[in-house]
């Protein structure tokens, strides 16, 4: 059992950042084996979301200090202010909180657009936070995702158009426009491919997702340095 | 029943906190991780430490002899000199303050103690009669550097119960306690306890307790538990080898009735599972209002039945007032007991041994508590048992 874990939101985070992690652990060899979790998945929590993640961090730092965990990242989504503690300031201060509470050396604020790595003074290993979709701005994991889909592929841009479109032309808006409006384009996106509903694991296997966009570098750095 | 425990220089436990204790206790860890030495502790202490108990331990550790040759310990074989594997690093401490101790909230259950004294003989009045009594003088370590080379200073194992009974064991003399026993004193604060050692009981030893249980209530208990493995059961005794073929012929060993034989079926025939539910089973009841000392739970039992066996003792425990600790390094038994201690609140506690990883604490051994929320979520995956 990998004592290497990556903790994210829920179920498509989890599918992205598995398959993402493949793709690292077999260009770098530093890199051992990632086992991504959700709260609930991996048991820190009985809820996902972000307050799921964040409650269950007592628990990471737990086994943190008992080496059931060696190397440890924590992925959270923005989302966007002010509802509902969004933004990436307010989701950063959640974490550093905790993060102080157990000894680590934090700053007032993020490494804004590389991801952050907390150290402690005191022997628990490393402890790695990013927030979605770039560690910078407010948005989700499928903001991230957009930023995948290559400019260059007319075809796909413009799927991604229409589904811009078909959003403003609903006869009628269910979800909430503000945190939600995100989500719903990726998802009618997924709907639009050759096999409806693609998943992102099998997006990016296919090479509709690029692996090697600028903001998957910068990611891909990020993680490389939690997990090496 | 104990709420917290603390353990000070025994063996390898520096200074292991468990800030919260349950009914029926889960310790999971490496191997050598130090779990064995938290039942050990609790063993020495249930059994108040008695020479017999202490002198058990240390053969099963093979501590028992001396391996020093540069000693002053003229009698090797026959003396407690082995007790020094107790310590830390496996040597008498030099300073005062590093006895052994057992303590649960703030209270001194145990302690341990390398000490040094002299006899001292006094006359004592009692009406009429004068009495001979032989005092021990305890020496400090400033007196000690003085009286280094006088013959009559003893080197002796102080223990000290619950505060209040103090016993002495000469480290340089043969087994003999020979000042301040007691052990052979019945006092309202015994404790019964039971330890299930990783070796399967002897038929005889699993005999005696059968015959304290023969025919009452617990009795249909006992059979209740092997029915997990074997259905048909349907009662169980022992008797002795009419023939004088088994391997010892005075021991007794247990034959089981089932439905569907017309013949008595000798229980070692059934398999290792039988064995161990009968002798975990049997170890419960002498437990009553103690401690029921496990180690290694899993031994011989499939993880299909690990779920029902728990689900036995944790009733019992309630029932009898007992408190269960018990050791593993299995996945499946974590599980099992994860499952069984969610549908009990309250009463179960997991707990992981392990070296800690802050720097301050420089490799100590702690214990980790997951509480009844983290129980009911954490996977037996996720914790390092192997």
């Amino acid at each position: 059992m990998s004592k290497n874990k990556l903790f994210v939101e829920g179920n498509d985070d989890l599918i992205f950042h598995q398959a993402f992690c493949k793709v690292i652990e077999q260009s770098q060899i530093e890199v051992k084996e990632i086992k991504v979790d959700t709260p609930k998945s991996s048991g820190i929590d009985t809820r996902n979301g972000w307050r799921g993640l964040i409650d269950g961090l007592p628990l990471i730092f737990k086994q943190l200090k008992s080496g059931d965990i060696e190397k440890v990242g924590i992925i959270l989504d923005a989302d966007f202010t002010p509802d509902n503690s969004g933004g990436v300031i307010a989701r950063y201060i959640k974490v550093i909180e905790q993060l102080t509470l157990y000894g680590y050396s934090t700053a007032e604020e993020p490494n804004y657009g590389k991801g952050d790595i907390f150290k402690h003074p005191n022997g628990l290993p490393d402890f790695g936070l990013w927030i979605m979709p770039n560690h910078q701005d407010e948005g989700m994991l499928e903001n991230f995702i957009e930023f995948l889909i290559p400019d260059t592929n007319d075809e796909q841009q413009s799927l991604l158009a229409h589904a811009d479109k078909a959003i403003k032309e609903l006869p009628v808006t269910l979800f909430n426009q503000k945190l939600k409006t995100p989500k719903a384009k990726i998802s009618t996106w997924r709907a639009w491919q050759k096999s409806p509903g693609l998943y992102f694991d099998e997006a990016l296997k296919d090479g509709i997702l690029d692996a090697n966009a600028q903001l998957a570098m910068t990611f891909r750095a990020w993680l490389e340095n939690v997990f090496k | 029943m104990l709420n917290n425990l603390r353990i000070k220089n025994f063996r390898m436990l520096e200074d292991l906190e468990i800030p919260k204790l349950g009914r029926v206790n889960l310790i999971v860890g490496k191997n050598n991780s130090g779990k064995s030495t938290i039942l050990e502790a609790l063993r020495i202490y249930a059994g108040r430490a008695h020479p017999y108990l202490i002198r058990e331990i240390l053969v099963e550790h093979d501590e028992f002899f001396s391996l020093d040759l540069d000693t002053y310990i003229e009698n090797r074989e026959s003396c407690f000199y082995g007790l020094k594997n107790f310590f830390p690093n496996r040597q008498f401490p030099n300073s005062e303050n590093n006895k052994i101790s057992i303590e649960s909230g703030e209270k001194s259950l145990l302690t341990l103690e390398h000490i040094f004294y002299f006899k001292k003989k006094e006359i004592l009045k009692v009406g009429n009669e004068e009495i001979e009594v032989t005092r021990p003088v305890y020496l400090d370590q400033i007196d000690l550097d003085q009286l280094k080379n006088n013959d009559e200073t003893i080197a002796a194992f102080r223990i000290t119960l619950n505060s209040e009974h103090q016993g002495l064991l000469d480290l340089t003399e043969n087994t003999k306690p020979s000042l301040q026993m007691f052990w052979g004193i019945k006092t309202p604060d015994e404790t019964n306890f039971s330890f299930v050692s990783t070796n399967f009981s002897s038929s005889e030893r699993l005999a005696k307790l059968w015959d304290q249980i023969a025919l009452t209530a617990n009795q249909d208990k006992v059979i209740q538990a092997l029915k997990i493995i074997e259905p048909e059961i349907d009662g169980l005794a022992f008797v002795k080898d009419q023939n004088g073929l088994a391997v010892s012929n005075s021991n007794r060993f247990a034959i089981a009735k089932l439905n569907t034989s017309k013949t008595p079926v000798p229980l070692n025939s059934m398999g290792d599972g039988m064995s161990r539910i009968l002798q975990l089973i049997l170890s419960v009841f002498p437990a009553k209002d103690g401690f029921l000392l496990i180690d290694e739970f899993e031994l011989g039992l499939h993880y299909s039945v690990q779920e029902q066996v728990w689900r036995i003792i944790f009733e019992l425990a309630k029932e009898l007032n007992i408190q269960v600790f018990a050791t593993t390094h299995s996945w499946d038994c974590i599980e099992s007991f994860t499952k069984v201690a969610v549908e009990s609140p309250e009463d179960g506690v997991l707990m992981k041994v392990s070296k800690s990883r802050l720097t301050s604490d420089n490799g100590k051994v702690i214990a980790t508590v997951y509480n009844e929320a983290e129980l009911q979520t954490i996977t037996a995956s996720d914790l390092e048992v192997r």
